[in-house]
This record gives structure tokens, C-alpha cells and sequence, in this order.
């Protein structure tokens, strides 16, 4: 079976769209703006450009009037702050991510906006008076037979290597196989049709401008936004097409290559419904237990101790605040007749052992499944009244049935009316090994229950508060596993609402590799419109490196890495002080910190120029088996934020190209 | 002419380069004033790094003038929609060497906005005018430099321009080229197109240029019309048919001279040019195929053999 599978950011989704675009209007407006203003001082300055924002774009001056009063607002308010206004202090711009957005925050969004739509104007303008398809067509297509006839595409051929010769390093664990050749040709063609696009990108124009080529395109009516344009449709649709073919051949690589045990058991992409993490007994409702491991992705609870009773048991908790209509199917696993329906709850769980425990066992923990608008005190008095109500039942029914098989049906329909009064499930003594996925079906009349509580009393939360969850899944270590620690995260216990065929899970990672080559293709483009070809291919591939680590480099642009910044972090090391002790506040400490709060401001800045590369490889989904939803996934977390990035770099490319000296040796 | 016959204008055009920090580097082009008018064919001269490709690059737009204006169709060379009227051919033939003549062509018409119908109309016939029927399939890096010149021509010409600007367009050609590539532009003006062109090629000036600028160190020096600038009014030329040169007539010409105050400076035949001579040969060789040149062998007063010395000395097998 899969082994478990792990994301350490959750997709945006729909809800998360308001914030990012405020954010992106924030920080893409605040480039505008200030490019518009350096503009400005530049033409008046040095009036050597000869061409003035004004007279060239009249309906460029009334936003970025209106955007630069915007912005001398927010510096009235930080002026206001110095001058020891404390009215000012709830206007002032928030950090990122706060829940309420102050006057200074929608001063700088609308300003950001108003920026942008100044530098857009003129582009809006071309694109609607002068800019043509049939140009861009054209130039596509010239771009398509320069790469075909210049044999750049056999590149691509080089993909025959790996299917050729990767059988040889594949291991043959049946568990393991599909995950590892997805991982081959994921791996293989990502390099590959990633420097295909950056050498594409990054060369193409400046070729074309050392060759003089360009001369005899600039000199027919052609706006030199087509040129750009062009180039990138072009190779975005050889790359597009290339991609195809190769994943094509890969799927029949992987499909041929996987043997029958692996493919029954991991052909497909399931279709998970994950809950909100909660803990009870832990320090924090949000976090389990550390158990010192670096990597903080799961946090743990422990199983009763002899201390039982004097502190409170650890729980994960798993809310569900909406489940979908109709969940339930029949479990094929059972050996009856007629099969029982069930809903499916898959789960993979760390185990951190505090003793040998016993060889080749898991750990025993018990799962309980109930009423959302119960909580964990209820739980305990509810389990309390079903216990007792069961045994009742069970004796009457032991004495009233003598014939076992009537019996056995009668235990269930106990088991079935209990579940139906109290709306509670429990799964005690469940052996969970160490990361491995496993299953745990819970019946269908549970969630019937469930659907019928929703009717008779609809879940309303308490004033400020929102609605309790529909379904909550509690998790315990049992006593029978003393001195055991479970490893959870949000994503380790879901609900398995269906399965898609694999080679649709396939196709749907490979958009998220086109993603990030049109990215980089289009980071190519964008500054080979002005610097040289091998700086431009540099410059792509710097980008894209420190994109690969963003979220580290987020850390510290956002002072959460541990021991300061980089000036806190030599002081600490020349001083010899632990990272984690807190430093005395010398002038020499605070001088430093001051240093490293502009450090990160500029990080910050720097932050918003990178490529969140991570978000388009979704090999991780494909390789475990999970399904890339159309939705969230695809739309919500890649194609809307590679347009939002890509978008200032076409803004980028449509100026720099326009005030180009194309024949300008310098 | 006319205000109106106006086609291209500059005023006190100007262009400096600067470097990345703004800082002057070279003055390309200092305040040049002219007009080029409708049907001439106009050349710009000038010694190398005088600014004759400047003042046509700023005409299109490919640099940006310093100061002053430059007008096409009374419109800022900035403006593309002006290129709709103009066609141009750079001094090398800079096009895509992965295409061939059809495509090359095709490819220019396309940006033209030409339909396809048009674009094949077009094509074929820009092939046939340029001579490259035979070669319209290979593609442009198996070209000669000549033939990627007369190409390149083709697609200066696909949008039938009113404006024609040239950048040495002899260069690379032949003397057959030459000659061919000097008719085409010739036909061109007798189209009623304007032609500007800018050559080193002095001889290619005298025989086409209606009008001419002559600049140095990005400064205009001369302005006018071929004849005009190259008329000079101290000499006189006498051409006469029908007689040989000898003793009496030379004595009978100094007289007449003499009593007009004039002396004889040369009296000769003339002679042809070497662009002349070189037609009629090749014409001859296509005339009479396996034609050669032979040396006459003659024995002389040491027995050695003696060239001839005729160059009208010729065997055909």
C-alpha cells in the first residue's frame, strides 16, 4: 500500500483568493508605482528619452495622480506615528496575513491598484487599437520553425534515455513501484523541458537583435509587444506540444512498466476529504507534543501513562464541518452477501516509539466517530451511556435468541440503533503501523445520522463563534500501547470520497509542469527584452532557484527563523551564544536587530520577485496516489497564480521593449 | 517641388550615444536638415562613422533622436503605422537563414496583414523579379550573399511601398547584380516610388541619384542634385564623332582656344568603363558558350613567347 503522503502549505483556495489579490495589488501596484514615480523623475531630469509619459498616455495621469495621493496618505499616517499620534495606530498598514484590513492597508491596496492601472492603461490601449493576432500569429509560427529547424527540439530525444535505461534503477517492491516511476519521468522531464524553455526564452530575441534580424520585423508596422508576444506563444506551443507527446510516452512507460500486484494496488487517485486538526490535552489545541524531530510537519499525542487521571488524555481531533450528501458504498472487502455500505476514512500515522514496544506491531489506538456538537467531556459521557445501553441490549438479546446466526443479526442491529441514537461510532483497539496508509470503513447509517441530526437540529454556533463541525474523528492511543507516541498531521486521516483513474492524475500533474515551464519561459522572455542572452538565461535561472526556496527564504524575510537574522546570527556565533537563548538587550544587540529588521524589509521586497515554483509540481499527488483537483489544485493554486506572476513580467517586457533602441549598440 | 511632394523631412535631427549612465560617448548626428521628395531617388553619403546609417535608422524608428524631429509621411519616425508605407533592405540581408524564399517572403507579408491569396500573388512575383525561381526552395543559409541580397530585397518590396529605403544595396553583388539591382531602383523611382539609399559606392550614386546628401563626422556638408554638385564650371568638355586625333587638329583646337582665353588641359580618345566592358563580355561568353580567352603565342627576338597583348584575342571551341 501507498506510504504516506504530505504537503506542508495547503492549496489556496477559493476563500484564500481575496487576501492574495489584495496582496498581489499591494506589492505588484507598489513596483508600478514606483516605477511610474522614477519615471517621472527621470523624464524630468534628463530629458534625453524625448518621450513624455504625459503627452505619450494622457489617461495615464489622473491614476497615478490618484495612486500617488494614496501613497503620500500612508506616509501621513506613519509621519502621524512618529509624531506620537496614537490615533493613527489602528490605520496603519497591517502585516500580511492579518485577519482585518486597516485604512492603511486599503490606502495601499487601492494605490497599488490605482498604479497598475495607470502602466496597464497604455498596454489595454495597444492591445484594443494596434496590437493584432495575425502579427503575433505569425511571429508564433516563426519562432516554431526557428526551434524545429535549428534540431533544439531533439532535446526532447533525450527523454529516450530514461525510458531506455531507468528500468535498470527502479526498485522492484511491488509498494513502491508506481510512486518511484512516477518520480523517473517526472524527474527526467522536468530538467529537461525547463532548460528547453529558459535557453528558448532567454535567446531568442537577443539573437535576433545581434543578428539584426529584428530590424526587418521593427521596420514593418509591428509593435514590438508582438515580437514578445509572439515568441512566448510560440514556444509555449512547441513546448506544449513536446510535453504532450513525452507525457504520452511516459504514462506507456509507467503503465508497461509497473507489474500487475503494484498496478491493482496503486493505480489510482483518490479523492480525499480532509478536516481541521484539533488536539485536546496537549499544551496548545493547535499542536500536539514535540518529540524533538526537526521537521515539524507532525506534532504527536501519547497513550495513557500511570499518571492516567491526574492529567488529561491527548486526543487529535479531526472536524468535518460539511460532508457531501452521498458518501457511502458498498464494501467490496466484505465477505458477506450482501455487501454492507460503508464510508471509507484513510489514515498514515508517524509512531514515535519512547520503548522497543513489540516487534513487528503497531500501536494500538482507538478511533471514535461522532456528532459534531459533541465534545471531547461528551464524548466520554456518551461512550459511558452507549456502553451501558449495549450491554443491556446484548444481555436481553443473549437470553430472548438462542439461534447464533439470529443472534449475531440481532448484536448488529444493537450496534446499528445505538449509533443511531447517540450518533457515535467507535473503532477501539486498531493497529496502526508506522507510515502506512491504512483503512477503517465506518457504516453508512452513521452519516445517515448524521444527515437527519442536521435536519432536526441545524448546527448554529454560539455568538462569535463559528458552527461546530458536522463530523468530528477523535483519535487516542490505547492503554494497551503504553509510552507510544502517534505522529499527526491535518492531512494524514481523511476521508476517501472517491477514486479516479490514475492516467487522468497523471495528465492533470504534467499541467502542473507546464505551469511552471511557461513560467519560466515567460521569466526568460521578460528579461531577455532587455539584457543580453546568456545574463537573461542567468537572471531566469537565478529566479528559479531561489524560487525553489522561497518558503525558507520566507523564514527569514519574515524573522522566523531561529536565531535572527544574519547579523543577530553572527553575533550569536561570535559571542558563542545558543540560538535559542534570548540576547541581552546591549546597544550592540539592538543596533543589530535593527540592522537585520532592514534586512528582512528588503527580503520581504525580494520575496515578492521569486516564482513559488514549489506550488506547480504536483508529482507528489500522482506519485501517492491522491487525486489534482480541476479546482483548487489546478486553477486556484496554479494556473490563477502563474498568471498573477507572469502578469507584472509582461507589463515588464510590453515598456522595456517599447522604449528599446533596438538598433542602439549599447 | 512642391511642400506637398514632401516625403521624409528632418529638422535639426540629432542623435548622441550615450552610455548606460547617460554620459555622451559619440555625437552620431549634429542637427541635420533635410527633404526628400516624392519620385527621387536620394542618396546619403559619407565616409565610415559619418551617421549615414544613423539618419536611417532614426528615419525608422530603430533609434530614438537626441534632439530635433524626423518626419515620415509627416508622421514621427516613432510611429510604426508609417512602416505600412515603407519597405527596407539593411545593409547585410539579415533574415532568417532557417527559411526559405517562399517562407521568407510569405512570413514579411504576413506582418503586412497581406490574406493568403495575395501573399502567393505576391511571393511569385517577387521571386520572378529577383531572379530566384530556381532557388525559391532552399533555404537562405545555402544562399549566396548576392542572392540573399536580391531576396532581401523581395521582401522590402512586398508591401508595394511608397518609400523604399536602402542600405547599401549593392553590396555583395556582382557587377551583373550591380547593374541589375541599379535598373531595379531606377524602375522603382519610374513607378513614382521615392527611393533613400545610402552606398560607399561612389559610381553607384553618380549613375542613379537624382539628389544627394554628403555627411562627415555627423554633420551635413553638401545638399543637392548629382549634376549640380558635380558640374565644374572652370572646365569645358568637348566630345566629337567622326574624327581621328592628329597634329593639325590638335594645333587648329589650341587657336580656337587660345583666342577664347582656354588652354587644353587633355585631348584624347575616351575610354569606356571597366563595369561596361565586363557586361559586354559576359553578354559575348552567354552569346558564344565555350568562348575563352587565349594568349597569342609569338616568338621573339630571344626565342621567348610574347602574350598578346589584344585583349580581343579569343579562341571558341
Amino acid at each position: 500500500m501507498f506510504a504516506t503522503f504530505f504537503l506542508e502549505r495547503d492549496p489556496m483556495s477559493w476563500a484564500d483568493l481575496p487576501l492574495a489579490v489584495q496582496n498581489w495589488l499591494q506589492n505588484a501596484g507598489g513596483v508600478a508605482a514606483l516605477a511610474v514615480a522614477l519615471w517621472c523623475i527621470a523624464w524630468t531630469v534628463q530629458n534625453h528619452g524625448r518621450v513624455n509619459p504625459f503627452a505619450a498616455f494622457p489617461a495615464f495621469v489622473v491614476p497615478a495622480v490618484l495612486a500617488g495621493a494614496c501613497y503620500l496618505l500612508v506616509v501621513l499616517l506613519f509621519a502621524g506615528k512618529l509624531l506620537g499620534m496614537s490615533f493613527v495606530d489602528e490605520m496603519l498598514p497591517t502585516p500580511l496575513g492579518a485577519l482585518r484590513a486597516s485604512a492603511g492597508d486599503w490606502l495601499l491596496t487601492i494605490g497599488g491598484a490605482l498604479a497598475l492601472a495607470a502602466v496597464v492603461w497604455p498596454i489595454a490601449h495597444a492591445l484594443a487599437t494596434r496590437i493584432r493576432w495575425g502579427r503575433i500569429w505569425a511571429i508564433a509560427r516563426l519562432s516554431v520553425k526557428d526551434a524545429v529547424r535549428n534540431r533544439i527540439v531533439l532535446l526532447v530525444a533525450s527523454m529516450a534515455i530514461v525510458f531506455l535505461f531507468a528500468d535498470w534503477f527502479v526498485p522492484y517492491k511491488p509498494e513502491d513501484q508506481v510512486r518511484n516511476y512516477v518520480r523517473v519521468v517526472y524527474w527526467s522531464m522536468t530538467p529537461l523541458f525547463l532548460m528547453t524553455a529558459s535557453l528558448l526564452g532567454a535567446f531568442s530575441i537577443p539573437t535576433d537583435v545581434k543578428s539584426q534580424s529584428i530590424h526587418t520585423i521593427v521596420t514593418k508596422p509591428v509593435e514590438k509587444f508582438e515580437i514578445v508576444a509572439g515568441r512566448f506563444l510560440g514556444y509555449a506551443m512547441l513546448l506544449s506540444v513536446g510535453l504532450a507527446a513525452v507525457a504520452g510516452l511516459s504514462l506507456i512507460y509507467v503503465v508497461r512498466g509497473v507489474n500487475p500486484d503494484a498496478a491493482r494496488e496503486s493505480y489510482k487517485a483518490r479523492v480525499p476529504i480532509y478536516g481541521k486538526l484539533t488536539f485536546s490535552g496537549t499544551k496548545s489545541i493547535d499542536k500536539g507534543d514535540s518529540v524533538g524531530r526537526e521537521w515539524e510537519y507532525r506534532t504527536y499525542i501519547g497513550g495513557p501513562t500511570h499518571e492516567s487521571g491526574k492529567v488529561p488524555r491527548q486526543y487529535a481531533i479531526w472536524s468535518f464541518a460539511d460532508l457531501p450528501g452521498d458518501m457511502a458504498r458498498e464494501d467490496e472487502s466484505s465477505s458477506e452477501s450482501a455487501k454492507p455500505r460503508s464510508v471509507p476514512f484513510e489514515f498514515a500515522f508517524d509512531i514515535f516509539r519512547l520503548n522497543k514496544g513489540e516487534e513487528n506491531k503497531g500501536i494500538y489506538c482507538t478511533f471514535v466517530f461522532m456528532d459534531g456538537r459533541l465534545s471531547i467531556p461528551d464524548m466520554d459521557r456518551v461512550q459511558k451511556a452507549v456502553d451501558d445501553e449495549r450491554r443491556l441490549l446484548q444481555t436481553k438479546a443473549s437470553k430472548e435468541i438462542a439461534d447464533p446466526v439470529e443472534r449475531q443479526k440481532r448484536l448488529k442491529a444493537v450496534n446499528e440503533e445505538l449509533v443511531r441514537k447517540y450518533g457515535i461510532f467507535e473503532a477501539p483497539g486498531f493497529e496502526v503501523s508506522d507510515y502506512h496508509t491504512q483503512t477503517l470503513r465506518v457504516p453508512s447509517y452513521l452519516f445517515e445520522r448524521l444527515a437527519e441530526l442536521e435536519k432536526e437540529r441545524p448546527r448554529e454556533g454560539l455568538p462569535g463563534e463559528d458552527a461546530p463541525p458536522m463530523l468530528r474523528v477523535v483519535v487516542g492511543v490505547d492503554h494497551t500501547s503504553p509510552t507510544q507516541m502517534l505522529g499527526v498531521a491535518r492531512r494524514d486521516l481523511y476521508i476517501l470520497a472517491a477514486e479516479q483513474p490514475f492516467w487522468i492524475n497523471f495528465l492533470k500533474g504534467i499541467l502542473g509542469m507546464w505551469c511552471t515551464i511557461l513560467l519560466v519561459l515567460g521569466v526568460a522572455i521578460g528579461c531577455s527584452t532587455y539584457l543580453s542572452g546568456i545574463i537573461s538565461w542567468l537572471c531566469t535561472v537565478f529566479l528559479f532557484g531561489a524560487g525553489l526556496f522561497k518558503d525558507s527564504i520566507r523564514q527569514l524575510a519574515e524573522g522566523r527563523s531561529p536565531g535572527g537574522g544574519p547579523l543577530e546570527a553572527a553575533f550569536r556565533i561570535i559571542t558563542r551564544t545558543s540560538q535559542g537563548a534570548p540576547l541581552d538587550q546591549t546597544p550592540t544587540a539592538s543596533l543589530l536587530q535593527g540592522g537585520d529588521d532592514v534586512y528582512r524589509w528588503w527580503m520581504r521586497r525580494f520575496l515578492n520577485l521569486l516564482p513559488d515554483v514549489s506550488r506547480h509540481d504536483l508529482h507528489q499527488y500522482v506519485a501517492n496516489g491522491f487525486d489534482i483537483s480541476w479546482g483548487q489544485v489546478l486553477l486556484t493554486d496554479n494556473l490563477i497564480p502563474l498568471v498573477a506572476y507572469l502578469l507584472p513580467w509582461g507589463i515588464l517586457a510590453f515598456y522595456l521593449m517599447k522604449f528599446r533602441e533596438i538598433a542602439n549598440p549599447r | 517641388m512642391a511642400d506637398q511632394d514632401v516625403v521624409v523631412e528632418t529638422r535639426k535631427l540629432t542623435k548622441i550615444y550615450r552610455d548606460f549612465w547617460g554620459r555622451q560617448k559619440k555625437v552620431a548626428l549634429r542637427a541635420l536638415n533635410l527633404k526628400v521628395f516624392r519620385g527621387e531617388i536620394f542618396g546619403l553619403l559619407g565616409p565610415n562613422g559619418s551617421g549615414k546609417t544613423t539618419t536611417i535608422k532614426l528615419l525608422l524608428g530603430l533609434l530614438f533622436p537626441t534632439d530635433g524631429d524626423a518626419l515620415v509621411f509627416d508622421q514621427p519616425a516613432a510611429e510604426v503605422r508609417k512602416n505600412e508605407r515603407i519597405g527596407y533592405l539593411p545593409e547585410e540581408s539579415y533574415l532568417y537563414r532557417f527559411l526559405n524564399a517562399e517562407e521568407t517572403l510569405d512570413f514579411y507579408g504576413r506582418l503586412f496583414k497581406l490574406d493568403a491569396a495575395t501573399r502567393r500573388k505576391k511571393t511569385a512575383e517577387l521571386i520572378d523579379l529577383v531572379n530566384l525561381g530556381a532557388d525559391k526552395k532552399r533555404i537562405l543559409k545555402e544562399y549566396s550573399k548576392g542572392m540573399r541580397q536580391r531576396i532581401g530585397l523581395a521582401q522590402a518590396l512586398i508591401n508595394d511601398p511608397e518609400l523604399v529605403i536602402l542600405d547599401e544595396p549593392t553590396s555583395g553583388l556582382d557587377p551583373l547584380g550591380t547593374r541589375w539591382m541599379k535598373d531595379l531602383i531606377v524602375d522603382l523611382r519610374d513607378k513614382g516610388k521615392t527611393i533613400i539609399m545610402c552606398t560607399h559606392r561612389l559610381e553607384d550614386v553618380q549613375d542613379i541619384c537624382d539628389r544627394v546628401a554628403i555627411l562627415n563626422e555627423g554633420e551635413l556638408q553638401e545638399l543637392g542634385s548629382v549634376r549640380s554638385l558635380l558640374e565644374d564650371v572652370q572646365r569645358l568638355e568637348l566630345r566629337a564623332g567622326g574624327v581621328q586625333l592628329n597634329e593639325d587638329l590638335r594645333k587648329d583646337l589650341e587657336a580656337v582656344l587660345a583666342k577664347h582665353g582656354g588652354v587644353i588641359e587633355f585631348i584624347g580618345h575616351p575610354t569606356t568603363t571597366l563595369e561596361d566592358l565586363f557586361l559586354r563580355i559576359v553578354a559575348q561568353s552567354k552569346a558564344h558558350p565555350g568562348r575563352r580567352y587565349l594568349p597569342e603565342k609569338k616568338t621573339g627576338p630571344a626565342g621567348k613567347p610574347v602574350e598578346a597583348t589584344d585583349p580581343s584575342t579569343h579562341v571558341s571551341r
